[in-house]
Parts: structure tokens; C-alpha cells; sequence
């Protein structure tokens, strides 16, 4: 695992990426990560640019996540202008060697976002040392 | 001012205004839900490392095409169940494979 320069471990665990969403071909690479939400697994593309993180309608929905409180928000990106809410959920990151972390985070829901999910620094990663390896396709996470 | 600055994407400057009102003094039960999602997230345990990814990686960049628009649900490299639906494909895993932790991804 990798280590900061005073020899304490600035990552506990490891996973795969896929470099595309897998069956959504695109003509850029882009890093997708495996994390749990509310206990299931899916992949989710790793956005520093996000404003929040974002759950696609279906596993929100699945989550019941439409149903409790929440803070109404509007959320501007490239797919467009949303309306939904933050919530608080909790997130796990997963490994495949070393630690997997839970994390909660505050997530953005809509039953207007078209696409699928993402994992943004707000509310999640702005508490997570984490790295690329782009030879291995490797994340690599730690928490604070 | 609090959900204008949020509004506005001024999360740290809504901190910063929220850290006056301690979330156990909050009355109101909207300000309560605000200061909640307002928070930094909290890394709250370290699990095990899961089943090994790579062999699910594997079947979906060879079958992405096969199952357009369908939620697949994979462990150690095998398809469990699909479904158009995600929560019809919840209730057949439930059915079949209960201890089981797969991957859902919607092709």
C-alpha cells in the first residue's frame, strides 16, 4: 500500500477500475470504481468535478432514498439541470485487497438524473486520500 | 442563508454558518435535516477486502453487448440473473442466491 512521506499509510485498500462504462462506450476514458450504496454493489464514476455524488434513479429508488428527508437541491452538470434532494447514506468503498471503508456521505437523488452513478468530492471523496494507477488500473483509498 | 449558500454551491462557507448551530440544539426539523446533509462525510469503519473484482471485469467487457438495457447481476465471473428491472432482479437474487454479494450493473 502506498505510504506518506512521514511513513504513515495514506491508503488501506485497493480495487479495480474499469477505464469505460461497460456497455455505455464512450470516446474518452473515464474511471469507474466499484462502491456499495445502502449495501449494494454497483460501479460509479469517479467525478472530482462533481458537485456531489449522484445515485441513478433506479438503485435510489431501489434504496427507498425518494421516500425520507432530504434537502431539496438543484444540481447543474453536463447532462443538464436536476432537481432532487441531498440525503444522507451510507457509502462503502469496496477492495479487493486490504480495507474497504464505510463512509457516510451525503448523496444526491432525482428521479429526473438520466444517467448513471457518480461519486463526487463533496460529501464523500473530500474525506478520502485516494489515487490512480492508470498502468494497473488500481484505486487505491484510504480515510482520514 | 444557510440554504442560499447551499443553493449556491458554497458548501464550505455553509459549514463555516452551520458550525454556530450544533446539530443537538437545532429545534427546527428542517434545520435539523439541512445540518445532516450539510456535514462532512464521516469514514466510520474499515470491512474486510470482498470477492476479487477482476473475473467480474472480465465478463462485462466481453458481454457488454449481450444484455443491452438489462441489470446483470455477476459473482466470480458468472452471470447470476438479469432483469430490466432493477428491483424484479433484487427479488429473483433474492429468491436464488441470497448470500450472495454480487455486482449489479445496468448495461
Amino acid at each position: 500500500m502506498l505510504h506518506r512521506p512521514d511513513g504513515s499509510v495514506f491508503a488501506s485498500g485497493r480495487s479495480r477500475f474499469f477505464d469505460e462504462a461497460p456497455g455505455h462506450p464512450s470516446e474518452t476514458a473515464s474511471v469507474h470504481v466499484q462502491v456499495k450504496f445502502g449495501g449494494i454493489r454497483v460501479l460509479a464514476m469517479l467525478d472530482t468535478g462533481a458537485s456531489w455524488s449522484v445515485l441513478s434513479a433506479d438503485l435510489a429508488d431501489e434504496l427507498g432514498l425518494f421516500d425520507g428527508d432530504g434537502e431539496p437541491m438543484t444540481v447543474s452538470s453536463r447532462i443538464g439541470t436536476v432537481q432532487g434532494r441531498l440525503v444522507r447514506a451510507k457509502t462503502t468503498l469496496v477492495a479487493d485487497d486490504g480495507d474497504a471503508l464505510d463512509v457516510d456521505s451525503t448523496v444526491f437523488v432525482s428521479r429526473q438524473w438520466p444517467a448513471g452513478n457518480f461519486i463526487g468530492y463533496t460529501g464523500l471523496l473530500e474525506r478520502i486520500r485516494f489515487a490512480i494507477d492508470p498502468q494497473d488500473n488500481a484505486f487505491i483509498f484510504g480515510g482520514l | 442563508m444557510l440554504r442560499q449558500l447551499l443553493a449556491d454551491h458554497r458548501v464550505l462557507a455553509a459549514r463555516k454558518l452551520a458550525d454556530a448551530v450544533p446539530l443537538d440544539q437545532a429545534l427546527d426539523e428542517s434545520l435539523r435535516r439541512l445540518l445532516i446533509v450539510l456535514a462532512e462525510p464521516v469514514v466510520r469503519r474499515r470491512l474486510p477486502a470482498g470477492p476479487k473484482s477482476a473475473d467480474n471485469i472480465e465478463w462485462l467487457r466481453r458481454n457488454a453487448g449481450s444484455h443491452a438495457g438489462r441489470w446483470v447481476a455477476l459473482a466470480d465471473g458468472e452471470l447470476l440473473a438479469a432483469d430490466e428491472s432493477l428491483a424484479a432482479l433484487r427479488r429473483k437474487l433474492q429468491q436464488f442466491a441470497p448470500h450472495v454479494e454480487p455486482l449489479l450493473h445496468r448495461l
